[in-house]
């Protein structure tokens, strides 16, 4: 049986009637992981395909002798989920290890560590230049985010009923109601946000520019990394590194796998929490959608084409998603205390962030197609992306070099890779 | 003679460059360096002061500021050091000899947005943190000594003076003071040549107290004005400086053989640079300077070229037979972005646009132009030259 009003499950307690609570009467596991109970098989079944399901707890002593074979089945239910054990025996404890699962001891102190330990090491996990990017990318994000509500005619009513407010003012009523409702307004602005996208015009349009910034953010970060580091790294999306040889600078790419074949961007995330569960979520969430998109798209379209329509596939979930963190969690505390309204945009930057994640998603996707149909892709003025024997090799144009040569001192790139 | 490389930039293949200058305008730059929740101003809250506005639009005008009030463009200054240290490259030269900044350095004149401003000009790394989040780019890493730099309307929004301007931009970089609604002299001798800089703030102030907005806003918060006193303080400084006489620390030993070059941040023709839409636009909110041509008139054949910036679009024209150089913005967000590399000739200027792309500057050929020095040729030469004119102006985009 489902818990009722969670809006996604990510963990799921097979065999328990309710929520397991601790001696105290408290869930045992933090309330903001949203928590299902499943007394069958079929209903953790029906669950996992409806909702982003990551964990599934199968504690012991409700399984008993039955264990080894409720694992199994579960194990065949879907390997994209992760299978947690909570053993109270010695005999449990070594049954879920030999059968290769995550064993933890039945003990809600335990349980947390566990949760946490597990978030904590996805976050570590991704590259200091990702973030960098997702970071750099959020920033104009926010920005046309803004200018969507700042147009959007659902705000312009709103503004309109503001004005209202302001003229019953004018009859006595304080003020403060008026201004009030502004910072309501203000407020609304990051759940206003998925509301706008839901007019397809609109979204196209705003897609349309996020797929161009990503283009233009990926090349801005990677030639500020060249020049401070020597290297780019960005994770399984590639790694760049700058050399020399004799006749100058070298630049390679080695570590694109994503680009080579993509499988999805799972266990690259580090950020503040907040950031780093939205990406979480992407990660894990977007497979099937990747997988359903890549089906429709036709190979032979263009690159930005193919960016475009898997970034509108999954967009609507990616900003659900992260307004409902951000009613979960608290934004960073705002440092300027002279500049109003800023408190109550949590839920907007988080929007921003994972758009922007969904954004780099979707152009290494988009590459990745790209170069399954052709051998060259072109980024004008940067270089090309080429396919050669099983690999991606990265061709920079004279310009590249040029650019790195001037800011790179000639004896910083003695240890560069090459 | 100008020649492209493959890269775009042009090398100078004739010519040997004297002198070279940077010219950056409207940098907008906003308070924090790059953080989501910033990308926007939120402004402290207006004082808003006629009567239909209290009631009916207060939040509409303080939407409306902090709409126009776009911050800077975060991969533009992140790009902006390496580039220019590859167009030094290209000409064969250390570093450009000055570096002139025409106005609206700040979106909204914030201490903070100054503070991030002085550090990217002058050194050679900045950083800025938000929320225990850390964001770094390369800096500019200009020698103060290098910089000229002129307010804009931005940079005094809503106030009704310049000391703030002063206070938080000039004195930390050990530059002089700009004189409020007057004119400053600058002299700068580089590979012998002298050259004059003729500082004019033209700047409309805020009669109506610090942020606060009234019905006069129209008057100054996007359009300037060249009063009579100032046209005659100049008029003055001029004969002084003829005279063998020193004006703002300035003293010229052959005055008649110095390039004169005057910086303001508004157009004298808005017309000129824009297009349609934005001149329509004038009705709402003008961006012209008042008394400008009569300034041109009363100075007529003592300027060499004029440069300004403000309406965010480059462009080479003649105004009422003084050469005129329209900067971009450098770096606001959505903006067309870019700048000017003036380049000296024995007997003119060569001036480069470079224009952003999105990802990289890119020389553009449309609005590259070629100032010849009229007083200093022995005949008079035609008027200035757009080397590759576009065929047809798109519109522009106006800053407040």
């Amino acid at each position: 049986m489902a818990s009722p009003a969670s809006f996604q499950g990510i963990v799921v307690w097979l065999g328990e009637a309710t929520i397991p609570v601790d001696s105290t009467g408290r869930a045992i596991l933090p309330k903001r992981l949203p928590q299902y109970a499943a007394q069958t098989l079929a209903e953790a079944k029906r669950l996992l395909e409806s909702h982003g399901i990551r964990f599934i707890f199968i504690r012991e002593r409700v399984w008993e002798d039955k264990l080894e074979q409720i694992i199994k089945n579960v194990k065949e239910l879907s390997s994209g989920i992760r299978l947690v054990v909570l053993w109270s025996t010695p005999q449990g404890h070594r049954l879920s290890v030999s059968l290769n699962v995550h064993a933890v001891e039945d003990d809600p102190f335990q349980l947390l560590r566990f949760v946490r330990q597990g978030l904590e090491l996805r976050y570590s996990a991704m590259s200091v230049d990702k973030a960098r990017l997702i970071e750099r990318l959020a920033y104009r994000t926010a920005a046309r985010l803004e200018q969507l509500i700042c147009d959007n005619d659902r705000t312009a009513r709103r503004m309109i009923l503001n004005q209202l407010q302001g003229i019953f003012s004018m009859y006595g009523v304080d003020d403060e109601a008026a201004e009030k409702d502004f910072r309501l307004l203000r407020t609304e602005l990051g759940p206003m946000i998925p509301k706008i996208l839901k007019n397809p015009r609109v979204a196209s349009r705003f897609i349309a520019q996020l797929v161009l910034d990503v283009q233009n953010s990926y090349w801005v970060e990677i030639k500020s990394r060249l020049i401070d580091n020597k290297k780019c790294d960005y994770g399984s999306w590639g790694t760049f590194f700058v050399g020399s040889s004799r006749t100058g600078l070298v630049v390679t790419l080695s570590h694109a796998t994503a680009m080579l074949e993509f499988n999805s961007a799972a266990g690259e995330i580090h950020a503040e929490p907040s950031f780093a569960e939205v990406l979480m979520w992407l990660s894990d969430n977007l497979e099937s959608p990747l997988e359903d998109a890549g089906n429709q798209f036709d190979s032979s379209t263009s690159l930005n084409d193919v960016a475009f329509r898997f970034a509108k596939v999954n967009l609507p979930s990616a900003i659900k998603y992260a307004e409902m963190l951000s009613s979960l969690r608290n934004s960073p505390s705002i440092g300027d205390s002279e500049i109003t309204g800023l408190g109550s945009w949590k839920s907007f930057g988080l929007q921003a962030r994972a758009i922007s994640y969904l954004g780099c998603l979707a152009f290494v996707y988009s590459l990745s197609r790209r170069l399954t149909t052709t051998d060259t892709v072109e980024f004008p003025p940067n270089g090309q992306f080429v396919r050669e024997s099983g690999t991606v090799v990265f061709k920079p144009s004279q310009f590249f070099i040029d650019l790195l040569a001037a800011n790179i001192p000639k004896t910083a790139t003695a240890t560069g890779r090459q | 003679m100008l020649g492209n490389d493959s890269n775009g930039i042009s090398k100078n293949t004739n010519n040997r460059i004297t002198a070279s200058f940077v010219l950056f305008s409207d940098l907008h730059f906003g308070f924090h360096l790059q953080h989501a929740e910033h990308a926007l101003y939120k402004l402290p809250k207006l004082h808003i002061k006629f009567a239909p506005a209290r009631i009916l639009a207060k939040r509409l005008i303080q939407r409306y500021f902090e709409k126009r009030c776009i911050p800077h463009d975060f991969d533009v200054i992140t790009a902006l050091p390496a580039f220019l240290r590859h167009v030094q490259n290209k000409c064969g030269i250390n570093d450009f000899d000055l570096y002139l900044l025409l106005g609206d350095l700040a979106t909204w004149p914030y201490q903070r947005s100054y503070s991030l401003l002085c550090n990217y000009l002058t050194k050679a790394d900045v950083a800025d943190s938000y929320g225990g989040y850390v964001t770094s780019c390369k800096g500019l890493f200009i020698p103060p000594s290098k910089l000229i730099a002129i307010p804009g309307n931005h940079d005094k929004m809503l106030l009704s003076t310049l000391n703030f301007y002063n206070q938080s931009f000039c004195r930390p970089l050990g530059l002089p003071d700009m004189p409020q609604s007057s004119t400053w002299f600058m002299h700068k001798k580089i590979a012998g040549i002298d050259f004059l800089f003729i500082l004019v703030d033209a700047n409309s102030y805020s009669s109506c107290g610090d942020m606060a907005v009234d019905l006069s806003f129209r008057r100054h918060l996007a359009c300037g004005r060249v009063s009579t006193p100032l046209i005659d303080e100049l008029k003055r400084k001029f004969a002084e400086l003829r005279q063998g006489n020193s004006v703002d620390g300035v003293k010229l030993v052959n005055f008649d053989q110095c390039v004169r070059i005057m910086l303001t941040h508004f157009a004298p023709s808005v017309s000129e640079v824009v297009g349609l839409r934005e001149r329509l636009l004038e009705f709402v909110l003008p961006h012209k300077c008042y008394g400008v041509k009569s300034l041109l008139k009363n100075l007529a054949g003592e300027i060499d070229l004029l440069i300004h910036g403000h309406l965010h679009r480059p462009k080479v024209y003649a105004f009422d037979g003084t050469q005129v150089l329209s900067a971009t913005t450098t770096s606001q967000i959505e903006g067309y972005n870019g700048f000017y590399l003036l380049k000296f000739h024995e007997r003119e200027i060569v001036a480069e646009s470079y224009k952003w792309m999105g990802n990289d500057f890119s020389l553009e050929e449309d609005h590259q132009g070629v100032f010849p020095f009229y007083r200093l040729s022995p005949s008079p030469l035609p008027p200035p030259t757009q080397v590759n004119p576009p065929p047809t102006e798109g519109p522009g985009k106006l800053s407040m």
